[in-house]
């Protein structure tokens, strides 16, 4: 169409009659419609005149449909993929922020096609304009208020932050840190939220590298409210944008985990006390029993006239008795000492001693330890253990239990023949087994025996000894290493016991130590200035190979290095010499490196002396809690 | 003449550990016994024992504090602590260890162990 076969048409509609039902559409009041040729309006109808706030439609023809954009870069961004999809025939449709005559702007959907998609030129476009703006406006109201009832209502602190800032914080969070109200908190960094300075930059930097990687980070602080006082916190978070700038925007749910933290207290708090509170009456039994036992066959026996079997018969009867009230005794210390296990497993509160050990010490030991009961029965035992088998690093002490407890139920269950220890190298664990020809375990019962109390046998009839807690002991040590236990037997022929446990995995190697050396020179130089004595560094590691490397490397570098294989030693050393640094091993046998650590820092001699923990384990929470200056992951980060 | 001061608020464990003792008592050990913490460094700081059995659990002051005292502040030399405990808690061991303790027993123990670690120690 041209210029004036448009105006034509304008005109015709508004005199014809035949064309009423055109006439009314095109005049109706609810959709603007509107033609355009290049981008040029051809034609608008009354309603696109009256959206836009135009006073006739000559007004507005004439010009681009520029007029109706907010910007240029609007008209050409949104212009851009209106015709892409003009061009291939199919309709366009979008919601656009538009712009009236008077600058205001209002939210309208649109719909358009072109009018000859056949023609070469391709020129001319009909557009329907739907004025959305009420409801758009509306529906963002509703979400915000839905979102504002969840923010406000939630029963957790949520704070959205800019590169630490606070530029959102909910109701629940102000409450949580003493606010007044959420805005008080905004601009500031999450300092105000820390105890001190170092806090603040150490959670930063054990923080902000995981949620660079998009990680959610976890972590248990004591935070400090508007008024000083604190109190524990849980905070998870997650970056909103890891892919951006390092994972600079993050949210952050608080939760106060006060009561939490005192129910774990009371926990540990019951579980000892009902350790000392039984064990102290237990301790006068057994004690008095055995000295009455002792006195009584050394010195009163000897005097009985035995000749008389009255007196014989009674003076027996006294030791046997005495005997049974002994070994009753020992019966409940064992009772107590594994239902307090199983509860302190249960409860969390086990601390691991974990260290190398080699599946053939656990055996022997374990062997050692039950020689007599198996003597007692006349039963057998055959080891067979596989030549080089990998270290395992766990509780030595708790696994040298769990065999133990799997060759004492051996030899209860078995009446003849020999029971056979086995120890095989699989995949990344040790394979322990302990097989027996004795009564066997029915299909049922095979996961029962791991449950609390559950005994094999008759409750009224086959007397169950022992505690019932063994088999679940068991369990709760072989499950916290990732180790699996388990039972194969055939009922009447006899039974094996499986379980895995963790191999040793090889930590640091030499190249590392040169760069960590490298580093501790750039923080703390060997010598302050010439002359002056070079500076004392104690090396808290249970492998001589390691302790030697960084003695070499240490004392090249310029520094005294002297060693300590294990940390009783250590603390013997630290009592009695000055040093300027420490470098101590987390895994250590005995007591980790975080416990002597722990043990340094409270102490006021030596709480001023920096420690740098060597870990193969990403342990850095646990090493800032106690205060230790930096932490190193073996072969992995720097500080 | 070799020392050896029992600190336990219990009389019965006193008692016990006295009667234990009582053949190494023949052969001229003497054995002194403290009621309560406070007592119990008094003792020491008068006597010098050579052992000292702690109960860790005690009034006036616990066994971790008397021990800290000696060894920590103090300094007394000489003197073997032994600090036994019926609580079965290991974070016990490494207060035990902060305090100085030269060992650490639980309840019930063995009375011949008893015996025998005097023996070893005199």
């Amino acid at each position: 169409m041209n210029n004036q076969a448009v105006s034509g048409l304008n005109h015709a509609l508004e005199l014809s009659n035949s064309n009423n039902l055109l006439l009314i559409f095109l005049e109706n009041p609810l959709v603007g419609v509107l033609l355009a040729r290049r981008r040029e309006i051809i034609y608008v109808n009354k309603k696109i005149v009256e959206m836009f706030g135009y006073d006739a439609p000559e007004e507005m023809l004439g010009n681009t449909t520029r007029i109706l954009y907010r910007s240029e870069k609007d008209f050409i961004e949104i212009g851009k993929s209106i015709y892409s999809s003009l061009n291939k025939g199919e309709e366009a449709r979008l919601e656009v922020l538009v712009k009236r005559k008077d600058g205001s702007e209002f939210w309208c959907l649109l719909s358009g096609k072109s009018a000859n998609p056949d023609e070469a030129d391709n020129a001319d476009s009909v557009w329907i304009f739907q004025d959305i703006d009420k409801m758009k406006r509306q529906k963002e109201i509703l979400e915000s208020n839905i979102y504002r009832a969840i923010l406000d209502n939630s029963l957790v602190g949520i704070v959205l932050l800019q590169k630490r800032h606070i530029i959102s914080a909910n109701k629940k969070m102000a409450e949580l840190f003493g606010y007044d109200a959420p805005e008080e908190m905004l601009g500031n960094t999450t300092r105000i939220l820390y105890c001190s300075e170092a806090d603040f930059e150490e959670v930063g930097r054990i923080v902000y590298s995981d949620l660079a990687k998009g990680k959610e980070s976890k972590l248990e602080l004591i935070g400090k409210r508007k008024n000083g006082s604190e109190f524990w916190c849980l905070l998870t978070g997650k970056s909103v944008n890891p892919d951006e700038a390092g994972g600079a925007d993050s949210v952050w749910i608080y939760q106060d985990i006060t009561k939490e933290k005192e129910v774990d207290m009371m926990k540990t708090d019951f579980i000892s006390t009902v350790s000392h509170e039984l064990r102290t009456p237990l301790t006068s039994i057994l004690g008095f029993a055995n000295i009455i036992s002792k006195k009584f066959k050394d010195v009163i026996y000897p005097l009985l006239v035995l000749e008389d079997k009255k007196t014989k018969k009674t003076a027996d009867q006294i030791e046997s008795n005495l005997d049974i009230i002994i070994s009753e005794g020992q019966r409940l210390t064992s009772l107590i000492n594994d239902v307090l296990d199983i509860a302190k497993m249960e409860a969390g509160k086990i601390e691991w001693k974990d260290e190398r050990f080699t599946a053939r010490y656990v055996v022997e030991h374990a062997v050692s330890a039950t020689s007599s009961i198996f003597s007692e029965k006349g039963l057998g035992i055959i080891t067979d253990i596989e030549d080089d088998l990998p270290e395992i690093f766990a509780d030595k002490d708790r696994f040298i239990q769990v065999v133990i407890n799997l060759l004492s139920n051996a030899v209860k269950f078995t009446d003849k023949g020999d029971i056979t220890i086995r120890a095989k190298s699989s995949g990344d664990f040790v394979l322990i087994s302990v097989s027996d020809n004795g009564m066997g375990i029915s299909k049922e019962n095979l996961t029962k025996i791991f449950e609390k109390f559950k005994q094999v046998g008759d409750t009224l009839t086959d007397k169950p000894k022992g505690t019932g807690l063994g088999l679940p002991i068991c369990k709760q040590i072989v499950e916290h290493y990732g180790g699996k236990i388990w039972a194969e037997s055939k009922e009447g022929e006899g039974s094996t016991f499986y379980f895995t446990a963790p191999r040793y995995a090889e930590k640091v190697g030499a190249a590392h130590i040169k760069d960590f050396i490298t580093q501790l020179k750039n923080s703390a130089p060997p010598v302050l200035n010439y002359g002056s004595v070079s500076k004392n560094i104690l090396i808290v590691d249970d492998d001589e190979s390691i302790r030697r490397l960084l003695k070499q490397e240490l004392e090249y570098a310029g520094y005294i290095a002297e060693e300590a294989p294990e940390r009783l030693e250590a603390l013997n050393k630290i009592k009695r010499k000055k040093y300027d640094l420490i470098i101590l091993d987390v895994m250590m046998p005995g007591l980790s490196g975080f416990d002597v650590a722990k043990v340094l820092k409270t102490s006021p001699d030596t709480m001023d002396i920096p420690i740098i923990i060597l870990s193969a384990a990403e342990d850095k929470q646990a090493g800032f809690k106690i205060g230790v200056e930096r932490h190193l992951v073996k072969g992995v980060e720097y500080p | 003449m070799p020392k050896v001061l029992i600190a336990d608020d219990e009389p019965h464990i006193r008692l016990l550990m006295e009667q234990t003792l009582e053949d190494l008592e023949d052969e001229g050990l003497e054995i002194l016994l403290a009621e309560n913490g406070a007592e119990a460094l008094d003792s020491i700081k008068e006597n010098i024992p050579d052992i000292v059995f702690l109960d860790v659990m005690m009034p006036k002051m616990n066994g971790f504090e008397v021990c800290s005292e000696v060894k920590n502040n103090l300094k007394i030399p000489n003197v073997y602590i032994i600090l036994l405990t019926a609580k079965g808690q290991e974070i016990d061991k490494l207060k035990g260890m902060e305090s100085g303790a030269d060992m650490y027993m639980t309840k019930p123990f063995n009375p011949d162990d008893i015996v025998k670690k005097v023996r070893e120690i005199l």
